[in-house]
């Protein structure tokens, strides 16, 4: 028995030498996941687990840590050591919109670093085919004519909700907001003609917009699978963003030289076909950002949504809704 | 191409060598991580996904449908023979499939549940064929309303649950939509009885509340009493004897196998729901209610049939309208989307192969899991020979791992211990599970779909009764209380005590 301790507790004291000594990555790399398995967040974070880790040279595990919109994996991401090998692949709803709505146990711009922005997903509004709203400006008409009537479909609490909030104030209306378990759920009220109009990502709208039972009649930027005539914030001189975005966090202090080797195994990784191939098809538009205007764009974004909010009054302080 | 040609095509697909070994890998995978406690289909699927970048499109989608479909034969094994539920869905089968493996019939058991499986199995495959598309535009018309009024119709059926007191199972039910409340508000997005844990915020998992309410105080019961106790005898009941009661099941099979289909293609159903609607079904329809929990072949054979024909009927939102209606479904559209392959109203005409291919490889793989199941029976069932103080431990750290890869959270782990301790109380004072659980499934549903319609209506209740199809349920849900509340009365005449 005796000798067993000892052997292990050499083996130890030699691994974590040898890992002090060799360069970094030296062990597999954890991505963990702030969503559930098979949404588009993690298909995109195994993507670019599979084309990093060639050019890493050492494996990318994906691992999911679901739980409010990925709050509750940037908590536990907060207590992880900052050496590189514990990341966080997750939406910026746990940096820019949830710490407006509940009290967290981290700080979204002390606790955690906030190392590269991958993507954003494209954000489309849509109406069932026979809609009799062709254009969006014939819903701007009728939802003014009709104030509080417009049923509007979305996920919680989500971008495309406040991005609503936003045009509606811009354009002078008021709205029903029916919120959905995000993507499929909405995307079957639509369909079924329970919402008006419906808010999400592009992706999933793709099979039935080509099939002509779904029209997209506005979108935040140009979706490569519309054939038609389409009007983007553009059009309508909407000048804002509401972005749903795809970061990676880190825990705070990664040193220098741990964080150039993890940046370039990514944006090598998300130059790959694979990756690229499997971001169009969740219709998402590769960002590439790192650095110091990572930060600095999140807290841009966090302003946003921070007026949004509590445009909304879905602001923590304030106790009634 | 008429529809004989397409079955052929689809065959055709299915049967290629490269199909024929994915088919395999997957049944035998969903074969195994059924029988495994609390390890389910979704983790083992997106650990595949990777994997599936470098196969063929076909190929990875009859994979990884095969592991879905695969469980559900499996989730049974450790139900029947040891009251731990390899799968939530198989919750419902430890009931009488736990008594029926007391009795030393735990084999006919087994054998009624692998047989209803497949014969399920092949009827869902059928209506998957047929009615796919016609049966999802159908399934469109379930907006908020209508969902509320079936959800309340479900609470009804489940008062058909209860073996003894109906006021303790009522209170079990108000308890299970209470654990369902746990977690985000649906339409604020604040925390809401979670108590400061941020592990409550996506509510109560149904994988630790099954597995401590159902598992966890069986093994507490069983440390009570002496480890020495006898072992279920296991006679292998000849061949003969086995047949004449799984043919007596049949009509349960073939009840099980309609309402799983049903239930399968409602968003939000699935094999848990479908499950218990079953067990409830059988019951009613049963000429000895009252012997349901004691180890009644038609308490197994009825929901083992449910769960695998909803399995199979929950492909259909997903193919025919890109809408996944669960957690695996929504893998599985992961996969396909990985591929290029966008399920929806134009898949048939676009990729025809996947389609067919996937539908009759269904059809491939139920056959390959009759085979792989129906010999191992007796290997199962030799398992209880194994003394018990060395097979809780085994299945305890089984129950541990299951629980925490699906989440990677020990706090899981937590939860389904302090469910143990619950279940244990609960089993002392004679509290049934089966309710809660089926009230904490619906209790989410039932929430959002309420505050949905009265967004849509603007506070008025009428949207329940204005909708033909809302207000046909809320009829049937009206007239089975009354029938219920009567009947309840009547009995209480013939002996007060037993509401």
């Amino acid at each position: 028995m005796k000798k067993l301790i000892l052997s292990i507790f050499l083996f130890l004291l030699l691994s974590s030498f040898a890992e002090a000594q060799s360069h970094f990555p030296s062990r597999p790399i954890n991505l963990w996941v702030g969503l559930p398995a098979g949404g588009s967040a993690d298909v995109l974070a195994r993507a670019l687990a599979e084309a990093s880790e060639k050019i890493l040279g050492q494996k990318i595990v994906v691992v999911n840590k679901p739980g409010g919109g990925g709050t509750v994996a940037t908590s536990l991401l907060k207590g992880e050591k900052p050496d590189g090998y514990t990341l966080l692949l997750t939406t910026d709803t746990a940096i820019t919109r949830a710490p407006h709505m509940m009290d967290l146990e981290y700080d979204p711009f002390k606790d955690v670093d906030h190392f590269m922005i991958i993507g954003k997903w494209k954000t489309v509004w849509t109406v069932r085919a026979d809609s009799p709203f062709k254009k969006w400006s014939d819903l701007v008409e009728w939802a003014k004519k009709n104030p509080g009537q417009l049923t509007f479909g979305h996920c919680t609490a989500s971008s495309f909700y406040f991005g609503m909030v936003k045009i509606s104030q811009i354009e002078g209306f008021t709205f029903k907001g029916v919120p959905y378990a995000c993507d499929a759920p909405t995307m079957t009220a639509v369909l079924g003609g329970h919402v008006m109009v419906g808010g999400g990502t592009a992706a999933p709208y793709r099979s039935h917009v080509l099939a002509n039972n779904i029209r997209i009649i506005l979108s935040d930027e140009h979706i490569d699978y519309v054939k038609d005539r389409q009007y983007t914030f553009k059009d309508f001189g909407y000048n804002f963003e509401v972005p749903l975005l795809a970061i990676i966090l880190a825990p705070k202090g990664i040193p220098e030289s741990v964080k150039k080797t993890l940046e370039k195994g990514f944006l090598e990784g998300m130059k790959s076909e694979t990756f690229k191939r499997i971001a169009a098809e969740q219709e998402i538009s590769i960002v590439a950002m790192t650095g110091e205007k990572v930060t600095d764009y999140l807290r841009k974004v966090s302003g946003i949504y921070e007026k949004l909010i509590k445009d909304a009054n879905m602001h923590k302080t304030q106790k009634k809704q | 191409m008429g529809i004989a040609e397409y079955i052929i095509y689809g065959f055709s697909v299915a049967t290629q060598p490269e199909n024929l070994f994915y088919c395999f890998v997957g049944v035998f995978i969903g074969t195994l991580i059924g029988v495994l406690p609390g390890i389910g289909p979704t983790g083992a699927m997106s650990l595949l996904l990777p994997v599936t970048f470098h196969i063929s499109p076909v190929g990875a989608i009859i994979m990884l449908a095969g592991i879905y479909y695969g469980c559900q034969y499996g989730g049974s094994i450790t139900s029947i023979l040891v009251n731990i539920p390899g799968e939530a869905s198989t919750v419902i089968t430890c009931l009488d499939g736990y008594e029926m493996a007391k009795k030393g019939k735990a084999g006919i058991a087994l054998g009624v549940s692998t047989i209803g499986s497949f014969i399920a199995g092949t009827l869902s495959i059928f209506g998957l064929m047929f009615l796919a598309f016609p049966i999802a535009k159908f399934a469109l018309k379930f907006g908020p309303p209508e969902y509320f009024s079936l959800v309340c119709m479900g609470l009804v059926i489940l008062t058909f649950l209860t073996r003894g007191s109906m006021l303790k199972a009522l209170m079990m039910a108000l308890i299970g939509l209470f654990i369902g409340l746990i977690g985000l508000d649906p339409f604020t997005a604040r925390p809401r009885f979670t108590f400061g844990f941020k592990e409550l915020m996506d509510g109560v998992g149904i994988v630790p509340l099954v597995m401590g309410l159902f598992g966890v105080s069986e093994i507490l019961i069983n440390l009570e009493e002496e480890l020495t106790r006898e072992i279920y005898r296991t006679q292998i009941a000849g061949l003969y004897r086995s047949l004449k009661e799984w043919v007596s099941a049949k009509w349960a099979i073939i009840r099980g196998s309609i309402v799983g289909f049903i239930v399968g293609i409602l968003p939000g159903g699935g094999a848990v729901l479908a499950s218990f609607v079953a067990y409830a079904v059988e019951k009613r329809f049963s000429s000895t209610p009252e012997k349901f929990g004691t180890g009644l072949i038609e308490g197994v054979a009825a929901p083992e049939s449910a769960n695998n024909a909803a399995a199979q009927s929950s492909l259909i939102p997903l193919l025919s309208l890109g809408i996944p209606s669960n957690v695996v479904m929504a893998v599985l559209y992961g996969g396909l989307l990985i591929h290029n392959i966008q399920p929806g109203p134009l898949l048939l005409k676009e990729h025809p192969d996947v389609f067919w291919g996937l539908v009759m490889s269904m059809y491939v793989g139920n056959i390959m899991l009759l085979l792989l199941n129906l010999p191992l029976i007796g290997i199962w069932v030799r398992l209880l020979r194994i003394p018990y103080k060395y097979l809780f431990p085994i299945v305890l750290l089984f129950c541990i791992v299951g629980v925490y890869s699906l989440n990677n959270s020990i706090f899981e782990i937590y939860l389904m211990v302090f469910f143990g301790f619950v279940g244990y109380l609960m089993r002392k004072f004679g509290f049934e599970a089966a309710p809660l659980v089926m009230a904490y499934v619906l209790s989410p549903l039932l929430e959002s779909s309420f505050r949905q319609s009265l967004s849509l209506s603007g506070g008025s209740f009428s949207i329940f009764f204005s909708k033909p199809i809302s207000l046909s349920f809320m009829a049937v849900a009206l007239f089975l209380l009354l029938f219920q509340i009567f009947s309840a009365i009547k009995k209480g005449r013939m002996h007060k005590s037993s509401f």
